[in-house]
Order: C-alpha cells, then structure tokens, then sequence
C-alpha cells in the first residue's frame, strides 16, 4: 500500500511541477515583453517616458519619479528585465523538457545531463549579469537616483553550486543507465 | 574489447537463428543482438548459464579473449 502511495506520489509530483512551470514560462513571457515594449518605447520616444508616468498607477514608479528617475535609467532597467525574464524562461523550457523524460518514465538519458549543465550555467550568468548591470546602470544614471553598490546574492550563488552537483551526480547516473542498458 | 563474442560461429554450429535462441533463452532479439555483435559492456551470469544450457556448450566457447594490439605490447 506504501508502494501504491509513493508510487502515486512519484507520477503526481511531476505533474504538478509541470504545470507549475507551463505557468512560470507564460508569466515570464508575458514580463519579458512588457519589459522589452517598454524598453523600446523609452528609447524611442520622450513622450511614452511622460506617458507612463502618467497613465500607469504603478507604485513603485511613481516613486521613481517622485525621485527624478531619468528616462535611461528606466530603459535600462526596462532591457535588463527583460533578459532576466528570457533567462528564466529558458530555464522553465529546460525544466519542463526534464520533466517531460521523467514523465515518459526514464529522466536518465543523455541530454538531461546537458539540460542540467545548461540551467545552471544560464542561472549562474544571469545572477552575474544582474549583479554587473545594476551598478553600471546606477554609474550611467544622470540623476545619480540610484545606488552604486555590488548587490552578492549567496542565496542564488549557493542555488547555483547546488544544480551543478546535482548535474554532476546526474551525469554519473546517466552513465550508469547506459551500462545498465548494455548488460545483457 | 578484447573479449570478443563467438555467439554467431556457435549459432552456424548448432543450426540454430538468433530469434529461437532468444525465445529460448527468454531475452529480446535486440539484446541478443547487441552480444553478437560485441556491443554489449557486460554479461549477467544468468544469460550466460542460459545460453550455455540452450546451445549445450561450456561460456569459452561463446566468449574469447583475445589481447588487442596495446596489451600485447605491455606484456612484451
């Protein structure tokens, strides 16, 4: 009967994790192109700069222009955004196609120790990225609104260090999959 | 390798096809064709014993070593 359960518990767990990420992917999709539109609409026109803070009752930017936050630096923030959220949603892709081979029942075959390998290197750059292009956003802002400070995230750092073991282990495992496979 | 499979000469020998021994051993084809052709990394002493039982013959007459060329030079 335990069997039976964790069996269950085996099968449902994925799913719901896919499902978890089917949503991450549209969400970050849905972010990454508001951010780059607005991106795009800052670079291209002064007015949509007055535009949106006028018309969007964000709070965060009324803040940001109640502080005088020039229109670079919130097209900046804007693009960086928006590789942030393509980062995470290559991320959710790789996952999901993880997934999809643990659901098709073996999660050991070959590209899955790549799929790893990716997701942990995307995170890794991506952290590094976010960490370059703050204070270099903060060092090109002309109204000097922002903060130079070198913001280390050990929490994403350790998360990183964390997948790349576990691509590690899975790339052993991989490998005894296909000796497996070749004991007849 | 330098264990390689005699399973085919074996198999001419006895007049027996791939499929039947499979049948007979209770091993898909394709496994079964993956010792013949020297692709497999190991063999279960089970399949072994079974193959032996099926083809009445001793496991040195399926499996044989043969040096390859760079242990021949280490044993020199």
């Amino acid at each position: 009967m335990d069997d039976l359960n964790s069996s269950a518990i085996v099968q449902t767990a994925p799913r719901i994790f896919n499902i978890f990420l089917t949503c991450l992917m549209v969400f970050m999709a849905i972010i990454g192109i508001i951010a780059l539109l607005l991106g795009l609409g800052l670079m291209v026109s002064g007015e949509f700069y007055d535009w949106v803070f006028q018309n969007l009752e964000v709070d965060d930017l009324s803040k940001a222009a109640g502080s005088g936050i020039s229109r670079q630096t919130l097209m900046l923030s804007a693009f960086t955004s928006a590789i942030i959220a393509a980062a995470f949603f290559f991320i959710a892709r790789l996952l999901k196609n993880l997934l999809k081979t643990l659901l098709d029942g073996d999660p050991f075959v070959p590209e899955n120790i790549d799929r790893l390998r990716k997701i942990w290197i995307i995170l890794a750059l991506t952290e590094a990225f976010r960490m370059v292009a703050r204070p270099m956003i903060a060092v090109m802002d002309p109204s000097d609104t922002m903060n130079f400070d070198l913001d280390i995230r050990f929490t994403s750092w350790f998360l990183v260090f964390v997948i790349a073991t576990v691509a590690e282990v899975f790339r052993y495992g991989a490998a005894l999959r296909q000796e497996q496979k070749l004991t007849i | 390798m330098a264990i390689r499979v005699n399973l085919d000469k074996v198999l001419v020998d006895r007049r027996i096809s791939l499929t039947e021994l499979a049948q007979r051993v209770g091993i898909t084809l394709a496994n079964l064709s993956i010792l013949k052709t020297g692709k497999a990394r190991a063999v279960r002493f089970s399949t072994l014993s079974a193959l032996c039982r099926e083809l009445e013959c001793q496991p040195a007459d399926i499996l044989v070593y043969e040096p390859e060329a760079e242990e021949k030079i280490a044993a020199e």
